[in-house]
């Protein structure tokens, strides 16, 4: 398991975990999508580029995790798979495969508002990344 | 780690933890034992403490009894800055910007709607878009949308969703001024522009409650409430549009922290001087957001009158469906208070809070001016919610200000987690209520029991003098998203 759902009272916290920062963005993704709906269900017949920027490691997550709840809530596409290339520190070029929202076959089960900075912050461990992540639903 | 912060008792319903480190102010807990023990649970007390850090905060960063662990600020925190150094926090007002309730009171009871009960509920269910990923039926040309996003409510009754006396009724008077188009995204006018007039999700609902109890009999008949009378409670806010100003703009403004240099506990409380550039700019994309939301409770209303027009064949005279009033509960507010003894503007963000303004104020409406503001405290779907009134007290204690609703004591795994097994819609409809939701689990995230019992938050603000318990509704019909 790359993530798990921990208790938060009000929001839904995720933990992560990654060997590498590219891996670690790829399974926030992952989790970001299962939150709102079963990913076994989407047909990756679209692909979409995201290019993001960031100050720092923690900033480039959230921004990468905003964009495609951008394209998830104003694009109405729902994502099976993502692609992940750090250019710089600063900088990530993904690509997330996926179709666009069928309500009678994706049911939708989380509307998630924002992904927060709320105590973020990427750990290292020995065997590669950690980081909770607190959505606002 | 809440173990570690210091409360020190000031009278049974409040506790103040003494300013230390780099707190600016000391922080206060309007609560009792009891629900001390829950708060102590999660990490909110130190939320307190976070914003007690933030530029410009006066006298205290205050918690109402519906305290709970938010991110930045809790939910149910109330923080006031001066005006000339002090600062604006995106987080401090929450995504979801100007989140709020209406209620709208009809000349129907309990006895002549209960017959036809299920019809209105489905009615309202088919006529009130809801649920995740479900667009509003009204189409926005640019036009519409930039003058929705300036005048808010007003522009929704121009477009014939409601009555100009509804205005009256709606927090000054349903219309901010200073949205501002040009300092909006592309990604968040996307994100608002086919959500308009719809419910959402989560803890946002359409309630139809019975006035069941009356505490305050002049100030219920000031607000137009009697016994056993249908109402309908309304809590939704800005969707998608205010959450994607408040994600641009908590960006903007660690830019400024960096910039500027301000150091603060958590990022999340992000934040600008409300006189900067970036301030300024927040503010006018805010009232955008604002307006938004107040026009869409007002379109949601207007949906909700028609469902009963269409159900029980009467016309607008014989429904009543008076709006009582509009208040918001995630906002940031230009008011003035006494501060040691003198008159300041301040900035009030109440993120998780309502404004409960006395009698005789000069920002409630002159309908209401003998008696007071009404305030609106949703509880569960399965219990009860209350009507308040604010007391001269708010103005000294907490800036105008108290609770906005139960406080969930169960996160949304644990309550899913308890609701495995059970038809929590035959749970409620034993209690006599019909509640639809569009989503699976939507019913068991929000299950009574995954929140905090009402009335003992009513009860915190109404023994430590800042609101008086009005009128208690109980709910017979409940649509969620």
């Amino acid at each position: 398991m790359n993530y798990e759902i921990l208790d938060h009272t009000a929001d839904v916290c995720v933990r992560v975990y990654g060997k590498s920062f590219d891996e670690l963005l790829r399974n926030a993704a992952y989790a970001m999508m299962e939150l709102i709906t079963d990913r076994e269900k989407i047909i990756p017949s679209q692909k979409i580029e995201i290019k993001t920027k960031g100050e720092t490691k923690e900033e480039l997550l959230v921004h990468w995790l905003g964009d495609i709840l951008y394209l998830h809530q104003a694009k109405k596409m729902v994502f099976r798979d993502f692609e992940v290339h750090i250019i710089s520190e600063t900088q990530v070029k993904g690509k997330a495969f996926g179709e666009k929202i069928d309500l009678e076959k994706h049911e939708l089960s989380s509307d998630i508002k924002a992904v927060t900075y709320h105590n973020l912050k990427i750990e290292t461990l020995d065997n590669g990344l950690k980081v909770d992540i607190v959505f606002d639903i | 780690m809440n173990e570690e912060i210091k409360l020190e008792k000031i009278h049974d319903y409040l506790w103040e933890i003494p300013q230390k480190g780099g707190m600016r102010v000391p922080g206060r807990v309007y609560t009792n034992e009891k629900m001390l023990r829950d708060i102590r649970q999660d990490k909110s007390l130190e939320q307190v403490v976070n914003v007690a850090h933030l530029p410009g905060i006066q006298k205290y960063s205050i918690a109402m009894p519906d305290i709970h662990w938010g991110y930045g600020f809790p939910i149910g925190g109330i923080a006031a800055m001066n005006v000339e150094e002090g600062v604006i926090s995106p987080g401090g007002v929450g995504y979801d910007i100007n989140c709020g309730v209406r209620l709208m009171a009809t000349n129907l009871t309990e006895e002549e709607v209960r017959p036809k009960l299920r019809d209105l509920v489905t009615e309202l269910f088919s006529c009130v878009p809801c649920g995740v990923g479900v667009s509003g039926k009204i189409k926005l040309s640019n036009k519409d949308y930039k003058e929705l996003i300036e005048k808010g409510a007003k522009w929704a009754i121009e477009r014939g969703w409601g009555d100009r006396e509804d205005l009256e009724r709606i927090e000054d008077h349903g219309s901010f001024r200073g949205g501002d188009v040009d300092t909006i995204s592309k990604k968040a006018l996307e994100r608002g522009k086919d959500a308009i007039g719809t419910l959402g999700s989560g803890n946002h609902f359409l309630e139809v409650d019975v006035v069941d109890q009356i505490y305050k009999p002049g100030v219920a008949d000031a607000f137009g409430l009697f016994k056993d009378q249908v109402c309908v409670q309304i809590h939704c806010g800005s969707r998608g549009f205010g959450h994607q100003i408040c994600t641009d703009y908590i960006d903007i403004m660690l830019s400024y922290m960096r910039k500027e240099g301000i150091n603060l506990p958590d990022k999340q409380l992000a934040c600008a001087h409300i006189k900067s550039e970036e301030g300024r700019d927040y503010l006018s994309a805010f009232a955008a957001a604002v307006n938004y939301a107040w026009a869409n409770r007002q379109i949601i209303m207007a949906f909700a009158r028609d469902a009963f027009y269409s159900v029980f064949r009467i016309g607008p005279r014989e429904l009543g469906g008076h709006l009582v009033y509009d208040v918001s509960h995630n906002i940031a507010k230009f008011e003035e208070h006494k501060i040691n003894g003198k008159t300041k503007k301040v900035c009030v963000h109440r993120k998780g809070a309502t404004r409960a303004f006395p009698k005789n104020h000069p920002l409630i409406p002159e309908i209401y001016r003998e008696v007071g503001q009404p305030v609106f405290i949703p509880g569960d779907m399965g219990r009860a919610s209350f009507v308040l009134v604010g007391t001269e007290a708010t103005l000294d204690e907490t800036f105008g200000s108290c609770c906005h609703g139960a406080g969930r004591v169960l996160s949304r795994k644990k309550a899913l987690k308890s609701g495995k097994g059970r038809n929590l819609f035959a749970e409620l409809e034993g209690k006599g209520i019909i509640a639809m939701a569009r989503g699976k689990r939507t019913v068991a995230e929000e299950m009574p029991e995954a929140y905090k019992e009402v009335e003992d938050v009513c009860d915190v603000v109404q023994n430590a003098g800042i609101a008086e318990k009005v009128a208690r509704l109980r709910p017979i019909g409940v649509i969620k998203g």
